[in-house]
């Protein structure tokens, strides 16, 4: 054996054990690892974000002066109309907290709402991904709710410094409990991201049987809804529409439908992420978890 | 040691930005423009094993890094392939024997992080559907093979072009 191969022998021996050392050793060295490569692809993932902006600015400037007052006299007619109904949710979160001090009910999750523009989109057939300009310095948090509107868009997944990374209703990891349009006992069901189709798609799952969407014009699908439960998503958000008619699981205890997105989730071009005020449920029983550890 | 090694990494990342770019772009199909496999072979040929290892861990952690894969599962692998590149070298001295392991690395590492992948969404519970999972994933190989076989070419002669100004010596004879 001459000396290259023994030199080849010893970089294969060495480059395995710096393997298991890296799978076996402690976790922090593989957070870090990911997060400096993350911080290294950051601000040209950002500059590219910004260079789409930039075009986009242009082509509107390009637009004739007719129709931006055309559109400016849609805003303010829509204005108009919001004014009133934000009067009427004045009124009635009045009205709500007065029944809850009466009931003797805690207070509803607050958020603070984080606009973020859409940096990039990944979407292979095990995940569906965003990534938006927005991160840990404006407030993120992980697991914070990811919206469009009233429409469900995801989940932050991961935090970094300037950016992070928003785990769509259709990727795989993602799970929240929903209402069903149309169940007037308001039962709850489990809906999932699926790893199937090109675009992803979710599934609702422990859907009763006794359960029928209700009946109405074609493409008026049944709606699907957060419950609130679990402190994670507010109450009433629409996670998108059931597509097709549900089918009974091979157990036959209960039936799943799949969902078609309220949004063409690979479209956006700015989402608002939803960040509790207080601490979350979950992020109280880590923070406990910690304390133990202590 | 010196930091040829790196200032080729900061050269090739722009091709990987590109092609996250690419993705971006083709989100709507499910499929992602790899080329970090192909990325590695023109630096491997050329660089002493250490350097080519250091190389190929950085491309592979910085693809790793956004995405939901196991850490240091595609990294690795990429590092092992470019000792075994290092080996070879005069296989690797025609330009076409070239572009002919830069797609078959590309390949080989996309059926990696597919494999990766759905190992991690396995571990999750979550349902899948097989029938299109097996589609679908040779589907993205021929992309990444596509990829690699029209980009590689450009990103190649890039590399080679600034490892000759900084002096990296030429692949040795096997």
């Amino acid at each position: 054996m001459n000396r290259d191969q023994q030199g080849a022998k010893a970089s294969y021996v060495l480059l395995t054990l710096v393997f298991l050392l890296w799978c076996f050793g402690p976790s922090v060295v593989r957070r870090f690892t990911r997060e400096a490569f993350t911080e290294f692809q950051a601000p040209a993932l950002e500059l590219a974000g910004k260079g789409r902006d930039l075009v986009r600015y242009w082509e509107l400037r390009s637009r004739s002066s007719e129709e931006l007052a055309e559109a400016g006299r849609d805003l303010g007619r829509i204005n108009a109309g919001l004014e009133l109904k934000l009067l009427e949710m004045k009124n009635l979160a009045e009205e709500n907290a007065r029944l809850r001090t009466l009931l003797s009910y805690g207070p509803d999750p607050e958020y603070r709402t984080v606009v973020a523009r859409v940096v990039s989109r990944d979407s292979a057939g095990w995940w569906q991904r965003i990534t938006i300009r927005k991160g840990r310095t404006d407030g993120v948090r992980p697991f914070s709710p990811v919206v469009f509107g009233t429409r469900v868009v995801g989940r932050v997944a991961q935090v970094h410094l300037t950016t992070s990374e928003v785990d769509l209703i259709t990727s795989p990891g993602f799970r929240c409990t929903a209402h069903l349009e149309g169940d007037e006992q308001r039962r709850v069901v489990l809906l999932s991201g699926t790893a199937t189709g090109s675009r992803g798609t979710a599934l609702v799952t422990n859907v009763p049987t006794d359960y029928s969407p209700p009946a109405g014009p074609v493409g008026d699908e049944a709606k699907v809804l957060t419950t609130g439960i679990g402190g994670v998503f507010p109450a009433g958000l629409l996670l998108g529409y059931i597509s097709g008619h549900p089918r009974t699981t091979p157990k036959g205890d209960f039936k799943e439908a799949d969902i078609a997105p309220a949004r063409d989730l690979h479209s956006l071009q700015e989402v608002a992420v939803l960040v509790p005020v207080y601490p979350t449920p979950g992020e109280q029983l880590t923070e406990s978890r910690v304390d133990d550890f202590r | 040691m010196n930091w040829s090694w790196f200032l080729i990494l900061l050269a090739t990342y722009p091709w990987l930005l590109a092609s996250d770019l690419i993705s971006d772009a083709m989100a709507d199909t499910g499929l992602v423009c790899f080329l970090s496999g192909a990325a590695i072979v023109a630096p491997a040929r050329r660089f002493g094993r250490g350097q080519a290892a250091l190389f190929a861990l950085c491309v592979g952690f910085m693809f790793e890094a956004r995405r939901p894969l196991a850490d240091g599962w595609i990294a690795f692998p990429l590092a092992f392939a470019a000792l075994a590149i290092c080996g070879p070298q005069g296989l690797l001295r025609r330009p076409a024997a070239v572009w002919f392991a830069a797609i078959g690395l590309n390949v080989a590492a996309t059926a990696v992080w597919l494999i990766i992948g759905g190992a991690g969404v396995l571990s999750l519970g979550t349902p899948v559907d097989y029938p299109s999972a097996i589609w679908r994933g040779a589907v993205q190989t021929l992309v990444a093979a596509g990829a690699a076989a029209i980009f590689a070419p450009f990103m190649l002669r890039a590399q080679e072009s600034l490892m000759d100004r900084l002096g990296v010596p030429e692949a040795r004879e096997a």
